[in-house]
């Protein structure tokens, strides 16, 4: 009959294609590693070191769960990444995979020797997210993600909560592989790039578990555990690193690239009779470069709406007069921040960091080939302006201030 | 009426020495039917006419319900003439109460006490006694011994008198039914609890209840070659489309059945695709269900024998439309349905999407939560798509087993089911822990679907997914899904797309579909339904209190 002839052979047909898959490209949860921070590092002879901090699964509520730890580092060498990449497979129990890998490290030493050929790499495997976070240690990446885990459940845990955490002070800067992917391949000779700097303080542990009987069982080996902490950042020029910046230059980079997120912004009174503290809430940061007298002029003018966070300077909060000054003193310091960015970028690294280039090339096409090969020259000889527009919104919960004699 | 009678003044005397004398001639004929009844039953009887001798008569029907011991048969004569008379019966579904007083009674007592006993003529007997001494409603004249056979089995008392050709069928029918009691397979919390029974004619009393016009027409196709109640096709003149209607007649004019158990009979052979998994027809045993359909211009098969009705033509959102929906104030009803197309969807894909992500797309899932799928997965023995096929069979397993049993037992099962299978399963490390939720919440969500053929449809469905997500991953759940879009858009119900309102489109229409709005603006029946009249709810009826000040 013909129409059982049709249902055979389509339940035939079925049968042959679910089969001939053979369950291609299957990669059963329980087979795999998840690889979720991977460092890279030059030795000395030359050779990269590659060094993954993967999550095994282990099954949960089981005994032997305790005495086992979930996080495992593995470190292989080879002559380039890949090769690197490829000989860690010789320690590896479980099939490594990338695609959860959210951040990777790259040691100071290897940054500096330039950082083409991993990006290269880290492009072009499907298994790298363009979204991963670049970070530059102060150490070796082996080291580095040596660190114990102080309260997350490993350290790229850590790190992303140290990311997430930029967002209320600004004072460090995390570039993703795919801003470092645009500035390599930026038309300006000597465009730069900021990345968080990753460090691990041993001096003092500045976190403690706050549990009495954990705080007495710590002996003081434990005591002296150090930290990692994510503070100021590496710029790096084109593909090399050229070098840090410290916290508050940092903030200088973010005012002027308006990347800058709430943060503290501390006028000191004169004798140090007291302090003025804003947290800006929203700003917004507009560029404009010109060209007078064959010499190219940036203009950045910040915009600042802000809450008083600390005010013992002993003014007169109602007055008009008084807001005025209090917020062209913070404005002074916003720029202040801003002018010690662009003088490392200018004097030391020689790196355009904010994109001026960029902003010329977009105003002045024509122009711009001309000097886009003497940038570099023109970028540290180029006159920054800046218009800090501060506007100090809301006092807090209270209006004035709480010494007695000023009411 | 008796006047009519006065004009006989020579009374016939009726006797046993006339039959004698009329027989011998008549012998052979009878002789030859007899035979032919042996030979092939009631199929003999089709043309073969009541014959004015009743004692042939009587051998006849002998013949005919030859050892059917339910068979009564009473013979009698009327009145001081003796006129031969006899009445036959099924026992058992005829109401002896009413044929004593409403049939022997005023047969054997009280025509005596009539003055125009005396003056009637045999012949005209049955005209007269239908006329005025049967104090029964329904009456039929029957002439032929097809019919007699056909209203003794549809409960019916059948009065032949000697020397008439008309017998009459009384109607004493007292089926054995069970009350209306509540609906036990579509529960609500509020709105009406009644539901269909197993008798043909209190269902459609139900449904007369509710829509009480002379437009809603019950049409009685028989089709059942031992059924003669068969099928009732109701519909609302104006509203239903007479195209449908045709089809509908047609379709369930073709069959050919020997006996129609149940409705599901019915739903089989006159349904658009017989190989599609989903149901082209809802199925209710709600009255207020039917009835609503009815409103919508849609038409309801009633099915005797049978507590659910078909309704036609059905659409794929009808499956997921609750009778209480109507019930309910709009906005939690519109939020259960947008919660019931989720877990459709749920139902139908929650293994096959957790087996393709754990093996294929570990990148689709945020790290935290794959990491703990990871240690749940870390000692488990079989493939994802193993594991999961697996507790779907055990579960369906248990959901058969508790189905069937009796309910004290059923409860057993489901203890022992949840017990052993949830927990030592997984502390065995057979399965993983977050295997058992999926499968439980996929089951759970199978149950938040209304009708329970559509629920049947998602958990048939659910198997092949599995396999095509276990080899394919996500790629061949869209396949699947792609295959089951092709289908469900070529699939028609009496000449409805399945899809409607979706597709194809009819905006308008979605007023009622994974939304309700509130009653007031549901003006309009369902276009793809092709009412005759479309209107259904007048303008301007949201309610206005008036205004205080």
């Amino acid at each position: 009959m013909d129409f059982m002839r049709r249902i055979i052979s389509l339940v035939l047909t079925i049968i042959l294609l679910v089969s001939s898959t053979g369950c291609w490209g299957k990669r059963e949860l329980n087979e795999i590693s998840i690889v979720s921070a991977t460092g890279i590092d030059v030795e000395n002879d030359g050779s990269i070191r590659m060094t993954v901090l993967a999550v095994t699964p282990i099954s949960s509520g089981k005994e032997i769960a305790a005495n086992r730890s979930s996080t495992w580092i593995g470190t292989a060498t080879g002559t380039n990444i890949t090769e690197a990449g490829k000989n860690l497979r010789s320690i590896a129990t479980k099939r490594l995979a990338w695609f959860h890998n959210s951040v990777i490290i790259i040691s100071e030493k290897a940054a500096r020797r330039g950082i083409k050929e991993f990006l290269d790499y880290f492009v072009r495997n499907r298994e790298f997210r363009l979204e991963n976070y670049v970070l530059i240690a102060d150490r070796s990446a082996l080291e580095t993600l040596q660190i114990p885990a102080d309260i997350e459940k490993n350290l790229p845990a850590e790190i992303n909560g140290l990311i997430d955490n930029i967002d209320e002070w600004s004072k460090s800067y995390v570039s993703k592989l795919k801003d470092l992917l645009v500035n390599v391949s930026s038309s300006n000779c000597c465009s730069g790039i900021v990345t968080g700097k990753f460090g691990y303080t041993e001096s003092e542990r500045n976190t403690f578990s706050t549990a009495r009987e954990l705080y007495k069982r710590m002996t003081e080996d434990d005591k002296r555990l150090g930290i990692a902490y994510l503070e100021g950042s590496a710029v790096i020029r084109g593909d090399k690193m050229t070098g840090w910046m410290s916290g508050n230059e940092t903030r200088g980079y973010m005012w002027i690239t308006d990347k800058v997120k709430p943060g503290s912004i501390v006028v000191k009174g004169n004798e140090s009779e007291g302090s003025l503290v804003m947290e800006n809430m929203r700003n917004e940061t507009n560029i404009d470069v010109d060209m007078i007298n064959n010499r190219f002029i940036a203009t950045i003018k910040v915009k600042v709406l802000g809450t008083l966070m600390e005010e013992t300077l002993k003014v007169d909060l109602n007055s008009g007069e008084v807001m005025e000054r209090l917020e062209n003193a913070i404005s002074g310091v916003i720029v202040g921040e801003m002018q010690a960015a662009v003088n490392k970028a200018q004097k030391d690294f020689k790196t355009d960091i904010f994109d001026f280039g960029g902003y010329v090339e977009r105003k002045y096409p024509k122009l711009w080939k001309k000097v886009k090969d003497d940038w570099s020259r023109l970028f540290s000889e180029m006159e920054v302006k800046f218009e800090v527009d501060t506007t100090i919104r809301r006092s807090g919960k209270i209006t004035s201030t709480v010494y007695s004699d000023i009411r | 009426m008796a006047k009519r009678y006065r004009g006989f003044k020579i009374p016939v005397k009726v006797g046993d020495e006339d039959n004698k004398r009329k027989n011998p001639p008549d012998n052979s004929k009878l002789n030859r039917i007899i035979e032919e009844v042996e030979k092939s039953g009631e199929e003999a009887l089709e043309d073969i006419e009541i014959s004015t001798d009743i004692e042939e008569n009587f051998q006849i029907i002998q013949k005919v319900f030859k050892d059917c011991s339910d068979l009564v048969v009473r013979r009698f004569t009327i009145g001081e003439q003796s006129v031969k008379c006899l009445t036959i019966f099924i026992d058992g579904i005829v109401d002896k109460m009413r044929f004593t007083s409403n049939v022997l009674q005023p047969l054997m007592l009280y025509i005596r006490m009539t003055p125009q006993e005396k003056e009637f003529k045999k012949e005209d007997l049955i005209k007269s006694l239908e006329y005025s001494s049967i104090t029964l409603g329904e009456l039929t004249e029957i002439y032929k011994f097809k019919d007699v056979a056909k209203h003794t089995l549809m409960a019916n008392c059948i009065l032949i008198i000697d020397g008439n050709t008309t017998a009459l069928a009384i109607s004493t029918a007292q089926w054995q039914a069970r009350g209306i009691s509540e609906s036990t397979t579509e529960n609500v919390a509020k709105g009406p609890k009644e539901a269909f029974i197993e008798n043909i004619r209190a269902n459609t009393a139900l449904l007369r209840k509710k829509i009480q016009s002379s437009n809603l027409k019950m049409e009685v196709l028989n089709v059942g070659r031992f059924n003669h109640n068969g099928i009732i096709i109701a519909y609302i003149k104006g509203i239903a489309d007479e195209g449908i209607l045709n089809e509908v007649r047609r379709r369930i004019k073709r069959i050919d059945i020997d006996v129609v158990i149940e409705s599901s009979y019915i739903e089989q052979l006159i349904e658009d695709d017989s190989f599609s998994p989903f149901p082209q027809m809802d199925v209710t045993e709600r009255p207020d269900t039917a009835a609503a359909a009815l409103a919508e211009g849609r038409i309801v098969i009633l099915v005797d024998n049978s507590p659910f009705v078909l309704i036609v033509p059905t659409v794929f959102a009808n499956l997921l439309t609750s009778a209480e929906d109507y019930y309910e104030r709009f906005f939690y009803i519109t939020l259960l349905r947008i919660l019931r197309y989720i877990s459709f969807g749920v139902a139908l894909l929650g293994p096959s999407i957790y087996v393709a992500i754990t093996t294929f797309h570990q990148e689709m899932v945020p790290t935290s939560l794959l990491v703990t799928f990871a240690n749940a997965r870390a000692d488990i023995p079989f493939p994802a798509a193993i594991e999961a096929l697996l507790m779907e069979f055990t579960f369906e397993i248990l959901k058969e087993a508790g189905l069937r049993l009796p309910k004290a037992i059923g409860q057993a099962v489901s203890i022992v089911g949840a017990l052993v299978i949830g927990e030592a399963a997984v502390q065995a490390g057979i399965v993983s822990q977050i295997m058992v939720i999926v499968v439980a919440l996929t089951g759970i969500a199978s149950f938040t679907i209304p009708k329970f053929n559509a629920a049947v449809t998602v958990r048939f469905l659910r198997f092949p997914f599995v396999l095509l997500a276990g080899t394919l991953g996500i790629f061949g759940i869209i396949m699947g899904i792609l295959f089951l879009l092709i289908h469900m858009a070529s699939l028609r119900s009496f000449g409805v797309p399945y899809l409607s309102p979706f597709t194809p489109m009819t905006l308008a229409d979605w007023k009622d579909t994974f939304i309700r709005l509130p009653i007031w603006l549901l003006r309009k029946r369902p276009s793809f339904v092709k009412p005759t009249n479309i209107n259904r709810i007048k303008k301007g009826l949201r309610p206005k209190p008036p205004k205080h000040h």
